[in-house]
């Protein structure tokens, strides 16, 4: 039997007087590799903020591996396991390729397997071809895939990646796809956000549908694929 | 009793006329303008100069204001605009500004003016005589509030001014022009300044570093008030006045400025945004309730 | 074994290697009178990397590193006003060091752990300065004493047993030379650390604190600590200045003084400890013949610097040289491309 590696319960994000998130529920199993999509605005990345840390919940408790880590601070919570590759990416611009991936990689492991990790991290992403740029000369796509490498070098558990193909045309999708679903063979639990469905589809075994800060919907992807009012939500008419 | 009163009249309008510049700058900006002092000094170095020169005071006043919001201008030309999105390089810079005005209008002017003195006189309260123009500058710092008031909520501009406080992306999406509106304040700005310094002039020496002692309390002042230029400056005026005067009668001046700053450092730390911050986040609860 | 060597030759490293020549055979080349005022500047230079330390490689700008300087040298003078004897002076330095360690831990605990960044510590490390200063300067009654120290208001307190080792007395050549000692050792601190965990660590606060708490960094702590070193760093400055002039004065910790590590630092290159040395040297040396010759443009000077660096080379006037030359010459002559990593 597969045990929850993460599990949101009655989780609630208010700013203000906005609802961002309201009273949302959600067990994902070690190993799973799932999709969290919706409309803009629905939530989706608040909901990753949350198991983070970076935003405090308004109501509801974050449990991780069986641990309630609703009051833990960040980087506590990185060191339990959880990573994440955000939206905006969270690569340090003025630094080189292998700087950055030093400072992801530096508190995991000792200074003289540091290389070495530094290169199996890279090749496990599949970027082990593109050198040792600037990053603030590196295309998005390619940053983005350097930020996946960083995510992994503190060997979570739970990965986060939100919108892991944004702005990549179809080979670099497909590329991405890739590594996702390599990096799940590893036994890695990934939760991710994209809007770009046929990927979803590609590498999601079960996703969840937010809307206006709910659960719209859950299932396997072609389940969700028929339904009609999750149709009607992306058009704006529900 | 009186005499607690006309403490805090006096600090209030005091912290008021210094402040209401550098919070304007600070609030559409966020900059902290360090050479803020040294603009009222120029102020008060302008009127002078021109109330010798003959010129009559009150309009000595207005165009010494006029004057310092054009140098202002200059400085927002030449300076300020580059450094729009580097906060604390625009601290490291106004400093050397404020450095620059210090010690050029010492090297151009000396050491100091030969002032004016305090105007109008003094009036009789139980015994003790006060003086009428501070009290004048009490109201004057109130009609200030009301006019900002006014520019704030019911003009144009002030409705740009404060979409572009809010949220200055999408003031430009809806066709602000964000730019002329950061100089146009940082103008403003200086022009108040300018009128503090003059404002006061008659009622001080003139050296080159007057400017310092509005320096300390306008820019606590600021901190506490918040971004809101309007309800930032009247709140926390009213409320450090109280505190400073306190002070100053209990313990006296020293312990009258370390008290203010002992309270910017708190309340920077337990209400980053000040009194404004608070006042708006009670405004959104009331609003969702 | 040649390569390995010519991964030392930077323009950096030939500097740092003419300077401390230069340094160390100064008081052979100098008189007693010009090496005793060398010292006074290689405090000055020690405050100014410890604004360094915290600013240029952390990203935390700190307006409160005079006022760790004048805690460095009003703890060590009020010691030394309560236990007479020179032989305990040692053990002052220490303590001095560790009430400016304390003391920056007090005031960054407050401000990281409270999560104010930025424009805020700029602030409130005004504040605590000129809180500071305004109350120094108010302590001319005599009920203002710790002790058998009285505090003294604008006079401060003089007549300061200075600092000695067994039978040797820190003055002249001996301050020199000791104050030496510790700059070098603080240097190569500094030149290891840039290549070490530390170093980038706190690059990567530098650069994106948000994004390093999520690489698993305890940010608030790292930035408590460091802030905490530099503030002894800066108290042992104040405590080789105090020992140098035998008195320290309010002055000592006022805005202005405050400044001084500003403009040395953001004008020599607040990321390089090497740039930051240079460039105070040069400065201090210039300030102090202008003063000399009773010009009063020195501080018209110094805005000036701070204002045109600010606006036009934010990254220091030397760091920035060391950049061209490295490119333009030294690595053209020695048939290298650039891939530098680490602090720069």
């Amino acid at each position: 039997m597969r045990t929850p590696i993460i599990d949101l319960q009655h989780v609630s994000k208010h700013f203000g007087g906005r609802k961002a998130v309201d009273d949302v529920s959600l067990t994902i199993e070690d190993g799973e590799l799932h999709g969290l999509i919706g409309p803009n605005g629905a939530g989706k990345t608040t909901i990753l903020k949350l198991i983070t840390g970076t935003y405090e919940l308004t109501a509801g408790s974050v449990h991780f591996d069986g641990k309630d880590i609703s009051k833990e601070k960040i980087w506590k919570r990185v060191r339990d396991g959880i990573s994440i590759k955000m939206q905006i990416p969270g690569v340090y611009h003025d630094l080189t390729l292998r700087d950055n991936m030093r400072i992801a990689a530096q508190r995991y492991v000792a200074p003289r397997h540091l290389n070495e990790e530094i290169d199996r991290l890279i090749e496990m992403v599949g970027i082990q071809n593109l050198g040792n740029p600037l990053v603030k000369n590196m295309p998005h796509g390619q940053q983005q895939w350097l930020e996946i490498a960083m995510s992994l070098a503190s060997k979570p558990r739970l990965l986060l990646l939100d919108e892991p193909a944004a702005g990549m045309g179809p080979e670099e999708t497909q590329f991405t796809a890739e590594i996702v679903k390599r990096i799940n063979a590893t036994g890695m639990t990934i939760i991710f956000i994209d809007h770009d469905m046929d990927f979803v589809e590609q590498i999601a075994k079960r996703v969840t549908v937010l809307h206006q800060g709910r659960i719209f919907a859950e299932g396997t992807m072609a389940e969700i694929r028929q339904n009609e009012e999750v149709a009607e939500i992306y058009l704006g008419k529900a | 009793m009186f005499s607690y009163l006309y403490q805090f009249l006096d600090s209030f309008s005091f912290l008021v006329l210094a402040v209401s510049g550098l919070s304007i700058i600070f609030g559409m900006m966020g900059i902290i303008n360090l050479a803020h002092g040294e603009f009222i000094m120029l102020g008060a170095y302008a009127m002078t100069i021109m109330a010798k020169a003959s010129v009559p005071l009150p309009l000595a006043i207005i165009l010494a204001a006029l004057l310092v919001g054009l140098f202002g201008f200059v400085v927002d030309k030449l300076v300020v605009c580059r450094l729009y999105d580097r906060p604390v390089d625009s601290v490291v810079a106004t400093w050397g500004i404020s450095l620059l005005l210090r010690q050029g209008i010492l090297i151009l002017l000396g050491p100091s003016l030969p002032g004016l003195t305090t105007p109008m006189g003094t009036f009789m309260v139980g015994g003790t005589s006060y003086s009428i123009y501070r009290m004048v500058l009490a109201l004057i710092a109130v009609v200030l509030l009301v006019l900002m008031y006014w520019l704030f909520m019911h003009t144009r501009f002030g409705l740009h001014s404060r979409a572009t406080m809010q949220n200055s992306a999408t003031a430009q999406a809806m066709g602000v022009n964000t730019a002329q509106m950061y100089s146009l304040t940082f103008t403003i700005g200086s022009a108040l300044a300018g009128l503090c310094g003059a404002l006061y002039g008659p009622t001080m020496t003139i050296t080159p570093t007057m400017g310092q002692a509005f320096q300390n309390d306008s820019f606590v002042t600021v901190i506490v008030g918040g971004a809101n230029p309007l309800i930032g400056t009247a709140l926390s005026g009213t409320v450090l006045g109280v505190i400073q005067s306190v002070l100053n009668i209990t313990m006296g001046t020293f312990f009258g400025k370390m008290g203010l700053l002992i309270v910017a450092i708190i309340v920077i730390r337990v209400l980053p945004k000040g009194f404004s911050g608070l006042v708006e986040s009670y405004m959104m609860k009331r609003k969702n309730r | 074994m040649m390569n390995k060597l010519k991964k030392w030759i930077t323009t950096e490293n030939i500097v740092a290697v003419a300077l401390f020549g230069y340094l160390f055979t100064y008081p052979m080349m100098n008189s007693a009178y010009r090496t005793m005022n060398m010292a006074n500047f290689l405090a000055s230079i020690i405050l100014a990397l410890s604004l360094a330390l915290v600013w240029g490689y952390t990203g935390i700008f700190s307006y409160a590193q005079a006022a760790f300087y004048g805690i460095g040298g009003y703890t060590y003078a009020i010691l030394c006003k309560n236990f007479a004897g020179p032989t305990l002076t040692p053990a002052f330095l220490l303590a001095a060091m560790a009430v400016g360690f304390l003391a920056a831990m007090i005031l960054s605990f407050f401000m990281f752990y409270g999560g104010i960044n930025d424009v805020f510590v700029a602030l409130i490390t005004m504040c605590v300065t000129l809180v500071l200063e305004t109350f120094l300067q108010q302590t001319a009654g005599p009920q203002w004493k710790i002790g058998k120290a009285a505090l003294g208001g604008f006079n401060g307190i003089n007549s300061i047993t200075k600092l000695t080792f067994g039978s040797t007395v820190m003055r002249d050549k001996n301050l020199y030379i000791f104050a030496l000692v510790l700059l070098t050792i603080i240097y190569l601190g500094f030149r290891y650390m840039e290549r070490s965990k530390l170093g980038y660590t706190l690059i990567s606060i530098r650069e994106n604190r948000e994004r390093s708490e999520l690489f698993g960094y305890n940010v608030a702590f790292i930035q408590m600590m460091i802030f905490s070193v530099a503030g002894a760093m800066a108290a042992l400055a104040g405590v080789i200045y105090t020992t140098w002039g035998g008195y320290i004065v309010p002055t000592a910790v006022g805005m202005t003084q405050a400044t001084i590590p500003v403009v040395l630092v953001a004008a020599g290159g607040k990321k390089n400890s090497t740039a930051v040395i240079l460039f105070s040297l040069f400065y201090l040396t210039l300030s102090q013949r202008l003063a000399a010759s009773g010009t009063q443009y020195s501080l018209i000077i110094l805005g000036a610097i701070l204002l045109l660096v600010v606006l036009f080379v934010p990254k220091g006037i030397i760091h920035s040289l060391f950049e061209i030359l490295d490119e333009k010459v030294v690595n053209p002559l020695l048939n290298r491309s650039e891939k530098k990593g680490g602090c720069k």
